[in-house]
């Protein structure tokens, strides 16, 4: 086998090839190549173009140092009152030191999520099923704080963690909507009794005001009625007295005896007159001739009152 | 086909690639190819035109080293702004112990150390570079 001229320099134009591949090396923004010079660290290339010694430098590690979000495989954690929980969150962390991410552990990635997880197990244990719902947040904070300090080393921070997803058993979840709806029924019971004993106490009051309203507006009624009664006998008494002082005042005239016999005469005869006219039983005096001595009677009754009114007259 | 051709055939494509990648090596060889197309149209063979093609390569690729997009500046990664975002960014800091504190940053709580020769009292420190996750503030 001769080896040509042409063979050589086709040897050279390839080694020229691969020497300007491994020398040249691009490095995007946020992101980070670990150079290794004879299998020892040298140095951790940054964003734009870097040459590199070729042969002697190699590329070990790239590293991206972008924010990752990572997804926890679910897992099933025991509450701190024995309920299964299947528990599953997302993780956020960033690359912040590429040579500790290169050499403090094989597998940062393999290393957080099982932390995550096994520290989750523990906090989880040390709560109660009603609380894991509400604590979130301290969940969080938990599990961040003991990746960090194992993970000082790493070159790995973790800067959240978020549970997505939990979930109780079928069973559990049953008794807890069973007892979400009991206690939207009893609220629902206690509810309607409560309006309907506000009911009865608005009817009672209110026959009670209106019973009181009545009675007092009939209270008011009668009293109204009996001051005009006793406004009106006041007015006939007045109007009587009034009237008897007249005729008293006219029987005191001369003349006065014989006008009121005559007067009384006329009516005797009139009452008579009217009792024959409006009634078919006909009623006849036991001694209808003797008129002289019925109008004598009545005389003598008046005279009478005369007689006792001059003596109670004082003098 | 003539040689030339070829070569400035392979140059295109390559500057093509060269195009979809970004990687930048690829111009260099590209660099190299056409120099190889120069060659083989001042009637030089084909094994002249490989080692130019070669030698134009490597040389480029020493030159682009001496430019100055290289990044020559070796700094420590780990105080390089252009590495960690976080890098020249403030942090209030309301107490210290023995040196280190823990505060809250990006909404996550961060371990801080204090660099050397920055006195231990509340107020706010700007970052000057990060160790594993801690935070080294002045």
């Amino acid at each position: 086998m001769d080896i040509t001229f042409g063979g050589v320099t086709l040897v050279i134009l390839l080694v020229a090839l691969v020497f300007v591949f491994k020398t040249i090396n691009v490095v995007p923004q946020q992101h980070a190549w670990v150079v290794e010079r004879l299998g020892k660290y040298h140095a951790t290339l940054g964003p734009g173009l870097n040459i590199v010694v070729p042969f002697i430098d190699r590329i070990a590690y790239k590293h991206i140092l972008k924010e990752i979000p990572l997804d926890v495989p679910s897992q099933v954690c025991i509450t701190k009152d024995n309920t299964q929980l299947q528990v599953d969150g997302i993780l956020y962390f960033q690359v912040t030191d590429a040579m500790r991410a290169s050499y403090g552990s094989s597998n940062y990635v393999a290393a957080i999520t099982q932390l995550a997880q096994t520290t989750l197990r523990s906090v989880i244990g040390r709560m109660e099923l009603d609380k894991t719902f509400e604590e979130r947040d301290q969940i969080n904070t938990s599990v961040v704080n003991a990746i960090d300090e194992s993970a000082a080393n790493w070159g790995v921070k973790v800067l959240r963690y978020e549970i997505k997803d939990l979930t109780p058993p079928a069973d559990i979840l049953h008794a807890m909507q069973a007892q979400i709806t009991a206690e939207r029924g009893k609220r629902a019971l206690i509810a309607a009794s409560e309006g309907r004993k506000q009911e009865q106490i608005n009817i009672a009051t209110g026959e009670r005001e209106a019973s009181i309203a009545r009675s007092e507006g009939e209270k008011q009624a009668a009293i109204n009625r009996a001051q005009g009664e006793a406004a009106a006998i006041t007015a006939i008494a007045d109007a009587t007295a009034g009237a008897l002082r007249q005729v008293g005042a006219a029987i005191e005239q001369p003349g006065g005896s014989e006008a009121v016999n005559l007067r009384v005469a006329e009516q005797y005869v009139d009452a008579f007159a009217r009792l024959a006219k409006t009634n078919n039983t006909l009623i006849v005096p036991a001694n209808l001739g003797d008129m002289s001595s019925l109008i004598a009677t009545a005389m003598q009754v008046a005279k009478t009152q005369k007689a006792e009114r001059t003596v109670v007259r004082p003098d | 086909m003539a040689d030339w051709i070829m070569w400035l055939i392979a140059a295109g494509v390559l500057v093509a690639l060269e195009l979809f990648s970004g990687t930048f090596y690829l111009l260099m060889v590209a660099v190299g190819a056409l120099a190889g197309a120069l060659l083989a149209f001042l009637r030089v063979d084909l094994p002249g035109q490989m080692l130019a093609a070669a030698l134009v390569g490597i040389v480029a690729t020493v030159l682009l080293r001496r430019s100055r997009y290289a990044r020559t500046a070796r700094g420590e990664a780990g105080s390089d702004p252009n590495v960690n975002l976080d890098i020249g960014q403030t942090v209030q800091v309301t107490h210290w112990e023995h040196g280190a504190a823990r505060v809250m940053y990006r909404g996550a709580l961060w371990d801080v150390e204090l660099a050397p020769g920055a006195v231990a009292q509340a107020g706010i420190f700007t970052i000057r570079a990060v160790r594993g996750s801690t935070l080294i503030v002045s």
